[in-house]
């Protein structure tokens, strides 16, 4: 195994299931997210700086799975084929984890607007900071605050009418 | 994941519901059981893809290269710029005798072309020589790196008035008869006695233009056209002119004609442009003045280049370059930083 193999290995073990999870809470499809997941990972030796720098190469498949992920979501959108498939998977009656209704919960983060729901992703599932997560979308501290003050609320409420 | 990258846990009952009900609702989310070879094959297949297409850029930009050196070599390669025959340049003789042809927007030798040896009292300019009419009667062509031969068919001993080159001809005046020398064979047209050739053209075609004076008479010379193949000059008549044509070189839309603006000025020039086979005007042209009055015929001598710019140069040094309805000074100095002799440069 080569070098680059190796540390692909690597950063498999030690990354992959987040992401992957993450990646399943923007883009509400287990599929769609491996999809999104892989293909971060077979391009984040394309530099070789990122094969040196850990830090660097996790970073990148960060904002990588995000991006692909938003991109994916804009396909569905302009194919009018946005189908909430966690919503359907997860369709069981009784499926209450810690008090929360899956399927209430999942139909609620599909609901909400992108921004809102990748901020929200990021800074509660992820447990990203303010800035980090700001970085990664690429807008400003104070509007990721917005987008989770917002979020969360709208959440929050429609959990603990259902709950 | 570094430690500015996460977050401490928030105290906000809604924001820890929600913490929960995120974590909670992917749970159970893992990979496949082939995700990783998946994602390691296709790390493979982007490595090769890459490298092909690495190697295809390189090959790509080796190729372009070595296309740009063969276009740039080939460029500079003397014999594909014929000497004498570069754009914006003209012949001149310099100060010690050596022929060189000069840039014309910097006054720059560009070539040359060696010592004659004897005086000049001529030049023509060809596609690979410079022709240089020699006062002890002849002609000499001149090649590059100073290798020089006397052409045949030229008799020595007559005074040579005017020569002119195209396409590998060569037309030389000698008092009222114009030899026509081409590779082997010569073919001379002889004028009346009476009359003396003062200056001619030939061009691509092997067309002659003669200006033409009359020793009996003190008239103002006249323009006649040899055509190609032709021994005998026709007058143009219709072609008025008061003080006569004093110069005259091809274009590509009929002749330039030189000629002085009124007969009593003549420090200042008109060119026209007139059809060869009429006679009649084509181009009105420019007038502008000389540095002096002209003294003789020879104190002035046109020559064109083959984007039908004119350049008028005097035995006094000065020059002009006629660009349609534009006149130019060419060059102050004939060379620059270096003498020329009297003898006007030719393009």
């Amino acid at each position: 195994m080569d070098e680059s193999s190796a540390e692909l290995t690597d950063l498999y073990h030690e990354h992959y299931s987040r992401l992957l999870r993450m990646a399943v809470l923007l883009v509400d499809d287990g599929a769609a997210a491996e999809d999104v997941v892989q293909d971060a990972f077979m391009r984040v030796f394309d530099s070789r700086a990122r094969l040196r720098d850990r830090d660097k190469a996790l970073a990148f498949l960060r904002r990588t799975v995000l991006n692909k992920s938003r991109s994916l979501l804009r396909r569905r959108q302009v194919s009018r084929k946005y189908q909430h498939r966690l919503v359907q998977r997860e369709s069981g009656p009784d499926e209450s984890v810690h008090g929360v209704d899956r399927t209430v919960l999942a139909d609620a983060i599909a609901r909400l607007p992108p921004r809102q729901r990748e901020a929200v992703v990021l800074r509660y599932y992820a447990d990203f900071s303010e800035a980090y997560t700001a970085k990664i979308m690429k807008v400003t501290p104070g509007a990721v605050k917005a987008y989770c003050s917002r979020g969360v609320s709208r959440l929050s409420s429609l959990l603990r009418e259902r709950v | 994941m570094t430690e500015s990258d996460t977050a401490p846990p928030d105290g906000s009952s809604d924001e820890q519901l929600v913490r929960n009900g995120l974590h909670a609702l992917v749970a159970d989310v893992e990979p496949s059981a082939t995700a990783l070879p998946r994602v390691l094959a296709g790390r493979r297949r982007r490595t090769g893809v890459r490298t092909l297409l690495g190697v295809t850029g390189a090959v790509a930009a080796t190729t372009a290269a070595l296309l740009l050196t063969l276009v740039f070599l080939v460029d500079r390669t003397p014999p594909t710029v014929p000497a004498g025959t570069a754009p914006d340049s003209y012949v001149a003789q310099l100060a010690d005798g050596t022929l060189v042809s000069v840039m014309l927007e910097t006054g720059e030798v560009r070539q040359e072309f060696g010592r004659p040896g004897a005086e000049i009292t001529a030049l023509a300019r060809g596609e690979k020589h410079v022709y240089a009419a020699t006062a002890d009667g002849g002609v000499l062509r001149m090649g590059a790196a100073g290798s020089f031969r006397r052409m045949r068919g030229v008799v020595p001993g007559d005074e040579v008035t005017a020569i002119d080159t195209s396409e590998g001809r060569l037309a030389v005046a000698s008092g009222n008869r114009v030899a026509l020398v081409s590779r082997n064979t010569t073919r001379r047209i002889t004028l009346s006695a009476e009359l003396v050739v003062r200056d001619l053209a030939l061009d691509r075609s092997g067309r002659l233009a003669l200006v033409v004076g009359d020793r009996t008479i003190s008239g103002p010379p006249t323009l006649r056209v040899v055509p190609a193949g032709g021994d005998s000059a026709v007058r143009l008549d219709t072609f008025e002119v008061g003080c006569g044509p004093l110069r005259t070189a091809w274009t590509s839309t009929g002749l330039a004609v030189l000629r002085p603006i009124e007969c009593a000025v003549t420090d200042a020039v008109r060119i026209t442009t007139i059809d060869p086979a009429t006679g009649s005007r084509i181009g009105g042209g420019v007038h502008f003045g000389l540095d002096r009055p002209l003294g003789a015929i020879g104190d002035i001598r046109v020559s064109t280049d083959a984007t039908d710019r004119i350049l008028v140069a005097t035995t006094s040094g000065r020059m002009w370059l006629v660009d349609g309805a534009g006149v130019d000074p060419a060059t102050g100095q004939c060379a620059s930083r270096r003498d020329c002799t009297s003898v006007p440069p030719v393009m």
